[in-house]
């Protein structure tokens, strides 16, 4: 086998390959209709090293891994090859399948919370796995168990067995699913988008277990992920995958320096880079947390949005104490000017944004939008402030009616607060519709007939449509792919300085944030522990919190992501 | 008899069987003839076998004090009175000798009665029969603990009025025992059908002693061929023989089967499949109930069913009452008008054609002695439109608007309909009010009124003219719990049923109902409709076994099995 | 502890809604217009007579009063009459019915263990048939077998059960002649008896509730067949068994056990349908007689009892439901 030196080819091994797919073909049969999935794909794994699968929603990544473990669901027709250690798995036995499954390869999913089964304990489900391929005792399989938990760094793994998935947490929970996945020494792990629903920082942790277990039990990892960050992170070789090709495969570092395919640069080109980590040595004079920096004179505008020490308290579950869910919070922000808001899962970060959308009761402090005090307002005055407001949630899929046309929805909010005419409000949602760079023609379609960044583009027209004097957008990419990602934020950009609105920009995603941002807040457990234009506080934090939290954010650079790496080792071994 | 609610939902039933049958054989216009043997099956008695009587009701009560048994019925099978009733296919019921020898002598024109029990009366456990157990029968009638049977009796005996039952230690004086075998009844006025009376199952004899008023109703002293052996309430009640009754005192118990089984709570449908199936056991049964509604048509194919199905003579008055006392109604000219307006034929149709009974012209029925047969208002059975107009017109009236109270059910409300569309013809409008069966009763038989019109119908509790005039037609009887629904007063009448109430020569006094009858219906209160008929099911080796017009219930007392 | 308080919360609210509906159905019977003394005085009625009976019964007071003593009669037991013929109905007393003699307590107790035994026999196999027809249905979506079931349960479904009840004598009890058609044997007298009388009454009931229950279970098992963890399961290597009979079922029955124990708890209350065409003396056949009979103390003591039933049952169900299900444990 002569491999030219012009052609990308994988990391070497001298050994066979541990997994072999070979013109690997899914296909779909969807009522009479057959949808391709994978295309003739081939690439291998060699024991031991990390292989990342990367592409972006429908590329047939996940389709390869599953079709790797049997588990398609029956309308699926597979044809190929796909070789463990040289035994064909692709048609194999049920019993051979079942030994392959847990036994000699160990699978992870993206959301843990939904992998669990919510009514068995952790320990249960572990055990439940050693059993099903070794004959150990109960007992033997429980001290394994407890061994296995404390193996991928989880405390107390008494008590973490004898917990119920939802009372933990979802950093905890991909822990265990990884304990259940290795807990019979398996050859391969399949990492199936294993941190896309965890916040940076637990993701850190999650890569660096999985790097340290690699070594640790000599165990090959297919990874797969859209986020070149974490392939960054963690893989050896790349494998892009688009619509179920196979367009480039290298080694991580060839790859990330030398993309060779079209699709490939474009991919790297869509993913929000942040600026160089400079880490400034602990400032004492760090100004305290709960103070914010004085008003930006400069603008001299009156703000949009004020907020003065916002408190905003949940009611306990069965008459337990409140949840303090954001604890004192001022913040402003002028006139067209875009603010973000940064932080991780429960950081009070979405409380606030409803808070300021007049959709949340605020506990104690004053929010004032557009000179409307929304905890104070009359009737009248908070229909005037709704239509002041637009709002972008996460997902389009569920905050667009189903039933509704694009062209209904975006109607709506003119329906409810203009006397337009109906002549006059389809002029209207035409031009909206231009402003979103969607096609007139897609006015009549409804939501699942279109793609999810269509959505999303409906869902800011409706948003815009009565020029509001503020937008806030919360988490507004989040469940969409880098390159499409890319394409909104642009849009997001382009309107706001068209129409000149302020804009609220909710987000966890660091990269996303110093793109678009004039200016950051950094929330913590409900406070802000920083402020500040988008560029110092990104460039330079100044809190800790803020500094973990860029060092954990990878980035598509292997070179650099290993800085990072050891940058945030460095800030979680002090602070702990 | 409206009041009863087990005799109200009884005749519910029939009239749901009613419509039922209009449903399928209107198709056909046939004129069903489901009664091949007229008058039942009889022939001789033979002795054995266990019958079985499927009932819906869930519960017997055979406490006489708040039993209203018919005489003929349960009851009379396990408890004699000082008379009981003789009912034989197609001849009116008299009144005979129970444990008395002859059924009341009068020395002073019916005010005071004498009854003189028969030798050797027994209990079941062999104690003798006594006058005072009869006397202390009808005075624990008077408790209220006890209420709810047929208690004609209280308001005529001196002193009943008052009088409030034993146990506080009281008698009634009203009622002498000279001796063992002799007691004398004391009346308030004179009471021709008293000899009636003495046959309501409160003058059944009560030995004080065995007197428990809670568990008589399931454990009452025998006096008849038989004994309560064992007692399931909701499932099943027993009876056996009564080693102590002799069937040489007794002219109208046959006691045929040794045993006989009541099964309770049965659903009348399934009692109609088990009797069309006619197996095993079920051949020596028949049902207590009318023959459910979807059952008739299906009898209609089966060959062996169709035999075994026997539909009384007709029977029952069913009537259309005008209230007399509202508006327009109190012109005898209109309500005459009336009588030629309303179309029986459809309403005959409504009640489910010739099976649910023949039409009616007088108000004392077939089957009670010394009816008259006539017709005041003959018109044609779709009645006289021309001849209704006419009457109107002469009473001044045109464009009435009057109201018919019906109850709420669907059979009720055809037959309603019938009325009003029959109505309509000659210019009345008639609009329907329908409430449930409940507030139709108190309303009905309360003091105000409120109504126009209202279909009703009445089985009177003994076969006396008496029974079909007097509650309907008295005006002690309007409100006030009574059933002069047409709320009709007329002091000539008032004292025609006086006299006849009064008159103890039962040939003279049937003349005097007869007259009663006629001079009523000259004032038309009510409309006569129909004369209802009810069908029942027997299994193939029940015998003797007939429904007579008057009641229009089976002859348990004669009922017996084939051997062998 | 917790359950203990738990448990002890809820008592006060289940008697506190008892309470309630108790002071509505009272309300509204005794506001209604028939007058149960009226129906108890006889015939002819004299209103001299009709006020005794009235006077005995206890309906001459305010209703308010009345129910006053009828929760009181609950604790301490009553007296009706006096004298020798004096009705007591001893506590705990939800009434007396003048029609047949009986409290109201006795009837309800005597009438339990049929009502019981139908209820709760049927309960078994309907769950059992409804349950694993759904499992097999979704587990093998889009076969013969699944369409088989599903066309079945539709059919079940709809059809009264009145009218099953009825075919199933005509075709077992009279045409093959195989089980008797009606009648109840105690389980004490006769076991196999009991059984033999109860076989039939248990597969109508069943048949028609197992439809409702293989459709929700189908239902339910698809999504849960479409959960991230069954696929888990799956990867750990478990055999399609414990897959389905595991992981899966314990999910599907969350919501069936909710359903599972309404609908136990009102059958419980009185198998209306039932015991009326199998001619079984239960609860649901005394109420109706007691409907039909008008007999007000008896309407308003079985209409308690049932809804002390389902109310219990929702106890229990909730009970339950923090067993099967972690995330709702107290």
């Amino acid at each position: 086998m002569t491999v030219s030196p012009t052609e990308p080819h994988l990391t070497k091994a001298t050994r066979s390959p541990l997994l072999a797919v070979a013109g690997l073909a899914v296909e779909f049969e969807v009522d009479g209709d057959t949808h391709p999935a994978v295309r003739n794909a081939s690439f291998e794994l060699h024991g031991g090293q990390v292989l990342a699968l990367v592409g972006e929603s429908g590329s047939g990544k996940s389709v390869t891994a599953m079709a790797a473990l049997g588990l398609l669901p029956a309308t699926a027709r597979v044809s190929g090859s796909i070789t463990l250690d040289g035994a064909e798995l692709i048609g194999a036995e049920p019993s051979l399948l079942r030994e392959v499954r847990g036994g000699r390869i160990g699978t992870i999913f993206q959301e843990p919370m939904a992998a669990l089964n919510p009514v068995f304990t952790i320990g249960d489900q572990v055990a439940e796995a050693i059993r099903a391929h070794r004959p150990v005792s109960r007992s033997a399989a429980t001290a394994r168990l407890l061994e296995l938990l404390a193996t991928v760094g989880l405390d107390d793994p008494a008590r973490v067995a004898r917990s119920y998935p939802h009372e933990l947490s979802g950093g905890q929970l991909q822990r265990a699913m990884i304990a259940m996945a290795i807990s019979c020494d398996p050859v391969l792990l399949i990492a199936d988008e294993p941190t896309t629903a965890l916040d940076v920082t637990v993701q850190a942790g999650i890569l660096d277990l999985l790097r340290d277990l690699r070594t640790r039990l000599d165990m090959a990892v297919l990874l797969i992920t859209h986020d070149m960050g974490v392939v960054a992170d963690v893989a050896d070789d790349v494998v892009v995958l688009r619509d179920g090709q196979v367009v480039e495969q290298a080694p991580a570092a060839q790859l990330f320096a030398a993309p060779r395919h079209e699709y490939t640069r474009a991919l790297l080109h869509a993913v929000p880079t942040l600026p160089e980590l400079r880490l400034a040595e602990p400032e004492p004079a760090t100004p305290p947390a709960h103070e914010p920096r004085p008003l930006d004179t400069s603008a001299g505008t009156t703000p949009v949005v004020l907020l003065r020490n916002v408190v905003v308290d949940y009611p306990g579950r069965r008459r337990g104490r409140p949840v303090r869910a954001v604890d004192g919070v001022s913040l402003h922000i002028g006139q067209g000017e875009l603010v973000a808001l940064v932080g991780e899962s429960g950081s009070g970060k979405s409380t606030l944004g409803r808070a300021i959308a007049g959709l949340v009761p605020v506990t104690a402090g004053t929010v004032t939008v557009a000179g409307v005090d929304v905890g104070h307002a009359s009737r009248r005055e908070l229909r005037t402030f709704r239509s002041q407001l637009g709002i972008v949630f996460q997902d389009p899929a569920s905050s667009l009616n189903p039933r509704r046309t694009a062209g209904a929805s975006i109607a709506e909010p003119l329906s409810l607060h203009t006397d337009l005419r109906p002549d006059a409000q389809r002029h209207r949602v035409n031009e909206l519709l231009d402003a979103v760079e969607l096609p007139s023609r897609l006015r009549g379609r409804h939501p699942y007939e279109m793609s999810g960044g269509q959505r999303q583009r409906v869902a800011i027209a409706r948003a815009i449509a009565l020029n509001p004097a503020l937008l806030i957008a919360d988490e507004p990419t989040s469940a969409l792919d880098v390159s499409v990602q890319a394409r909104i934020l642009e849009l997001l950009r382009s309107l706001q300085s068209q129409f000149g609105f302020s804009c609220l920009f909710i987000s966890h995603d660091l990269a996303v944030v110093e793109q678009l941002a004039d200016r950051v807040a950094v929330l913590h457990r409900g406070r802000v522990v920083e402020e500040g234009p988008a560029d110092d506080v990104l460039r330079a934090p100044r809190h800790p919190y803020t500094s973990r939290l860029l060092a954990a954010a990878p980035v598509a650079d292997p070179a650099q992501q290993a800085l990072r790496r050891a940058a945030w080792r460095q800030l979680t071994t002090a602070s702990s | 008899m409206r009041q009863s609610s087990k005799g109200k939902a009884l005749m519910k039933r029939r009239s749901a069987l009613a419509l039922a049958v209009v449903l399928a054989l209107t198709g056909c216009n046939a004129n069903p003839d489901v009664t091949p043997d007229a008058g039942g099956s009889t022939g001789g008695t033979e002795k054995g076998g266990t019958l079985t009587i499927l009932n819906a009701a869930s519960d017997i009560n055979f406490d006489p004090a708040k039993s209203q048994n018919l005489a003929i019925t349960t009851l009379g099978l396990v408890l004699r009175r000082l008379t009981t009733w003789e009912v034989q296919p197609g001849k009116p019921a008299q009144v005979v000798p129970d444990l008395a020898t002859d059924t009341g002598k009068t020395t002073d024109g019916g005010k005071t009665w004498t009854f003189t029990l028969k030798d050797g009366l027994k209990y079941a456990d062999g104690a003798a029969i006594t006058a005072a157990d009869v006397k202390y029968g009808i005075e624990r009638s008077f408790a209220p603990e006890l209420s709810g049977g047929l208690g004609y009796h209280k308001s005529l005996l001196v002193g009943g009025t008052e009088y409030k039952g034993p146990y506080s230690g009281a008698d009634l004086a009203s009622v002498e025992t000279p001796d063992a075998k002799t007691i004398v009844f004391h009346l308030k006025t004179a009471y021709g059908d008293w000899p009636w009376i003495a046959s309501m199952p409160a003058f059944a004899p009560v030995p004080k002693a065995k007197d428990d008023p809670k568990k008589y109703s399931q454990t009452p002293v025998a006096s008849g061929p038989y004994q309560v052996e064992s007692y399931q309430q909701g499932v099943s009640v027993k009876l056996s023989r009564n080693p102590n009754w002799d069937a040489a005192t007794d002219q109208v118990r046959t006691a045929g089967p040794d045993n006989v089984v009541f099964q309770l709570g049965q659903d009348t449908t399934v009692q109609s499949q088990r009797l069309i199936a006619d197996s095993g056991d079920d051949r020596s049964a028949f049902g207590a109930g009318f023959v459910a509604p979807a059952q008739l048509a299906q009898i209609e194919q089966n060959a062996s069913a169709k035999q075994r199905l026997v539909t009384s003579d007709a029977g029952a008055l069913s009537y259309l009452a005008l209230n007399t006392q509202r508006g327009p109604l109190k012109d005898v000219k209109v309500r005459q008008a009336i009588q030629y307006a309303v179309d029986k034929r459809a309403y005959q149709v409504a009640s489910g054609g010739a099976i649910g009974g023949d039409l009616a012209s007088t108000l004392i029925t077939p089957g009670v002695a010394g009816r008259v047969d006539y017709n005041l208002y003959p018109a044609d059975p779709s009645g006289d439109v021309a001849k209704a107009k006419q009457l109107l017109g002469e009473a001044g009236q045109s464009g009435l608007k009057l109201t018919l109270l019906s109850e709420n059910d669907q059979p009720n409300l055809a037959k309603s309909q019938a009325i009003q569309q029959g109505l309509q013809r000659v210019g009345i409008a008639v609009t329907i009010k329908p409430v449930d069966e409940e507030a139709w009763t108190a309303e009905v038989s309360g003091d105000k009124g409120d109504y126009d019109l209202t279909v009703a119908s009445w089985q009177p509790d003994f076969p006396s003219a008496n029974g079909n005039i007097q509650p309907l037609f008295a005006s002690s009887e309007i409100g006030g719990g009574g059933y002069n629904s047409a709320r009709y007063s007329q002091p000539e009448v008032d004292a025609l049923i006086e006299q006849a109430t009064a008159e103890t020569d039962p040939a003279k006094a049937q003349a005097l109902w007869a007259q009663a009858d006629k001079r009523i219906l000259q004032d038309a209160p009510v409309v006569p409709l129909t004369y209802t008929k009810n069908s029942f099911l027997h299994g193939s080796k029940v015998q003797n076994f007939f429904v007579p017009s008057f009641p229009a219930y089976p002859n348990y007392l004669k009922v017996s099995l084939k051997q062998g | 502890m917790r359950l203990l308080r738990l448990v002890s919360g809820r008592l006060v609210s289940m008697i506190a809604t008892l309470l309630v509906i108790s002071l509505i159905t009272y309300a509204v019977f005794v506001l209604l217009p028939s007058d149960p003394a009226q129906l108890s005085c006889g015939r002819p009625c004299t209103p001299e007579r009709l006020a005794d009976a009235r006077a005995f019964m206890g309906y001459d007071q305010p209703w308010v009063q009345q129910y006053l003593a009828f929760l009181g009669g609950i604790v301490t037991g009553r007296t009706f009459g006096s004298g020798a013929a004096a009705v007591h109905c001893a506590a705990p007393c939800f009434g007396y019915s003048f029609q047949l003699n009986e409290s109201v307590t006795h009837l309800i107790l005597e009438r339990i263990p049929v009502t019981f035994s139908i209820a709760v026999g049927a309960a078994v196999l309907w769950l059992i048939i409804g349950v694993g027809t759904g499992v097999i249905s979704a587990v093998r979506r889009g076969t013969a077998i699944d369409r088989a079931a599903m066309t079945f349960s539709t059919i079940g479904v709809s059809a009264p059960s009145y009218l099953v009840g009825l075919l199933g004598i005509l075709l077992f009890g009279f045409t093959l002649n195989m089980v008797p058609v009606n009648g109840y044997v105690p389980l004490t007298e006769d076991p196999v008896g009991w059984l033999w009388h109860l076989v039939l009454p248990w597969c109508v009931l069943a048949l028609i509730s197992a439809a409702v229950y293989a459709r929700l279970t189908r239902g339910q098992m698809l999504d849960v067949l479409g959960e991230d963890y069954i696929r888990t399961a799956r990867a750990k290597g478990l055999r399609e068994r414990r897959v389905v009979g595991r992981h899966a079922l314990r999910n599907v029955l969350i919501p069936v056990v909710t359903v599972f124990g309404i609908d136990l708890g009102s059958l419980l209350g009185g198998a209306v349908i039932a015991e009326r065409v199998f001619s079984m003396p239960g609860l649901g056949a005394l109420l109706l007689d007691a409907v039909g009979n008008v007999d007000l103390p008896l309407i308003i003591g079985v209409t308690l009892f049932s809804a002390f039933l389902i109310i219990l049952a929702n106890f229990l169900v909730d009970l339950v439901y923090g067993v099967l299900d972690p995330r709702a444990a107290p």
